[in-house]
């Protein structure tokens, strides 16, 4: 599918022509039931349920601490790495059970960008080649195949095609993201999360990231943890609000900033907080 | 250099895309009122059918209007796009729905009382039918010259409305003329005289559009073509005690 096929799909796909698709009666990439993490003895998330629709893109907003980006990264098991972790309930991808599941395999279709970009200090090429090399043996042409292949579709290939083997920490901020996402694309993830992508970029590298946010979730499902409420209101078809450790509401990002039915809801939207 | 916000820009262009249909079907329909004051009375059935049609736009284009200032936050020029197409929308389809008024009448008028000013309720009618053309133009252009330009022809318009009121009038006062159907003959000119006034108001947030200020020249000249009618009047009666 093209460029132009996937933007008519998503199109069709969306009420009235419009930016947002429809969220309900789409397939779950991921389901959470009666989800519940302690860190020690300080429960971060509370029987969480929510589903995170195929192919399309979910925004979690909510102050800090409100256990956000702590759920985002149980999707691909990080929270493994934290010693005094402790979880209950359950999370599907695909129909399985993550906590049953090899991490390692899980995540190669669940991929991760961070908050700051974190090039390996390794060059351009071999940041993009560094996932598949560990699944597999790769010949040069299939190596070269992959490394184009994601570096185009992170709209990242015209500027760097000349330099693959400089280093990826020589590029700008805006470049380095867009070169962690190729690199977390080069596994062909179904499933891409971001925590907070552009928070440390420039408002036109944060446009590219935003656009390049929405031309993935045509093939990918995006979860995507912001601040930036606008952010999520530009680029979400499903946005989750949370607060201390709870799913206070979920729903269409347009039904959410347009009518929230929860009044911590409006009153976090509206910045009448405390 | 990849293109940023390509659905927010695409969205866009889809609302100017709905403008430009809404205007093609209130112009078309005013002209259509041309032909029924020729005594096309199909032209007439046609413009009284539409109203589903304007309907289904303007909310395609409020809704669109509302959910790209919810979910883009539209700035700068994109903004005052956005909030003048909210409101242009309201004055585009009260023309239309005037438009509608104006069938009816005419469908329901004898063709020998219509005749009596068919000449100056055509002229009415195609400068409206250009005006609302030229002001939605400037506008979706950013053509600040272009909408001045709808000012001076809606004083073309108050000047044929106020001939009509008076040759009405004179035609009630000299008796030769059953005063039965006057009072629909004045109404269709008065409604012309308002579309041409809600064109005008297009033509201020097309300025504003350029501007960024909203200045109401429509209401400035409603005042003025007020003053006008009632010399106009005053002449009229002064001339009618001499005799």
């Amino acid at each position: 599918m093209d460029n132009t096929q996937q933007a008519s799909a998503r199109k069709v796909d969306g009420a009235a022509g419009e930016g947002h698709r429809a969220v309900t009666g789409v397939e779950s990439a991921i389901s959470v039931r009666d989800f519940n993490l302690w860190y020690g003895d300080f429960q971060a998330l509370k029987r969480i349920n929510l589903e995170i629709p195929k192919n399309r893109a979910t925004a979690f907003i909510g102050p800090s601490g409100c256990g956000k980006s702590t759920l985002l990264r149980t999707f691909n098991r990080m929270c493994d790495f934290v010693e005094s972790v402790r979880t209950e309930g359950t999370i599907e991808f695909d129909g399985k059970d993550i906590f049953k599941m090899d991490a390692n395999e899980l995540r190669v279709y669940v991929g991760m960008v961070f908050q700051h970009p974190n090039p390996f200090p390794m060059s351009i090429r071999e940041n993009i080649l560094y996932g598949p090399k560990r699944i597999g043996k790769l010949s040069k042409s299939e190596a070269d195949e992959i490394v184009e292949r994601c570096l185009k579709r992170a709209a990242l290939w015209e500027e760097v095609k000349d330099k693959l083997d400089h280093s990826g920490l020589g590029l700008s901020g805006g470049q380095q993201q867009r070169l962690c996402i190729a690199r977390a694309l080069a596994t062909d993830p179904s499933v891409l999360l971001m925590d907070e992508p552009t928070s440390a970029l420039d408002p036109i590298s944060t446009g590219m990231v935003e656009e390049l946010m929405q031309e993935l979730s045509v093939d990918h499902t995006v979860v995507v943890v912001t601040h930036n409420m606008q952010q999520a209101a530009r680029v979400a078809d499903k946005t989750a609000f949370y607060y201390l450790g709870e799913l206070v509401e979920a729903g269409p990002t347009k039904e959410l900033f347009a009518s929230p039915k929860e009044q911590l809801t409006h009153d976090y939207l509206t910045g009448r907080f405390s | 250099m990849i293109t940023t916000r390509s659905e927010f820009l695409k969205q866009l262009d889809e609302l100017d895309i709905y403008i430009d249909r809404l205007t093609e079907k209130t112009v078309a329909d005013v002209r259509a009122l041309g032909l029924g004051l020729s005594g096309d009375a199909g032209a007439c059935a046609g413009v009284l059918k539409g109203s589903k049609t304007e309907r289904r736009l303007r909310s395609a284009i409020e809704e669109n209007c509302l959910d790209i200032m919810l979910l883009q936050q539209p700035v700068a020029d994109d903004l005052r796009f956005v909030t003048g197409t909210f409101r242009i929308v309201s004055d585009l389809t009260h023309i239309d729905e005037m438009a509608r008024d104006v069938a009816f009448l005419l469908e329901n008028l004898p063709a020998k009382v219509v005749k009596r000013l068919d000449k100056q309720l055509a002229l009415a009618d195609e400068k409206v039918a250009i005006m609302i053309e030229e002001a939605v133009g400037a506008f979706r252009t950013c053509d600040r010259e272009r909408a001045e330009k709808i000012f001076a022809m809606d004083d073309e318009v108050d000047v044929i409305y106020a001939e009509a009121e008076q040759a009405i009038i004179e035609m009630i006062r000299n008796g030769k003329t059953s005063p039965k159907y006057l009072p629909e003959l004045l109404m269709v000119a008065k409604y012309f005289e308002r579309m041409a006034d809600d064109a005008e108001r297009i033509a201020d947030w097309a300025v504003f559009r350029v501007t960024g200020k909203h200045e109401v020249h429509s209401q400035e000249n409603y005042i003025e073509m007020e003053a006008a009618r009632a010399q106009l009047a005053n002449d009229a009666e002064s001339g009618a005690s001499e005799e």
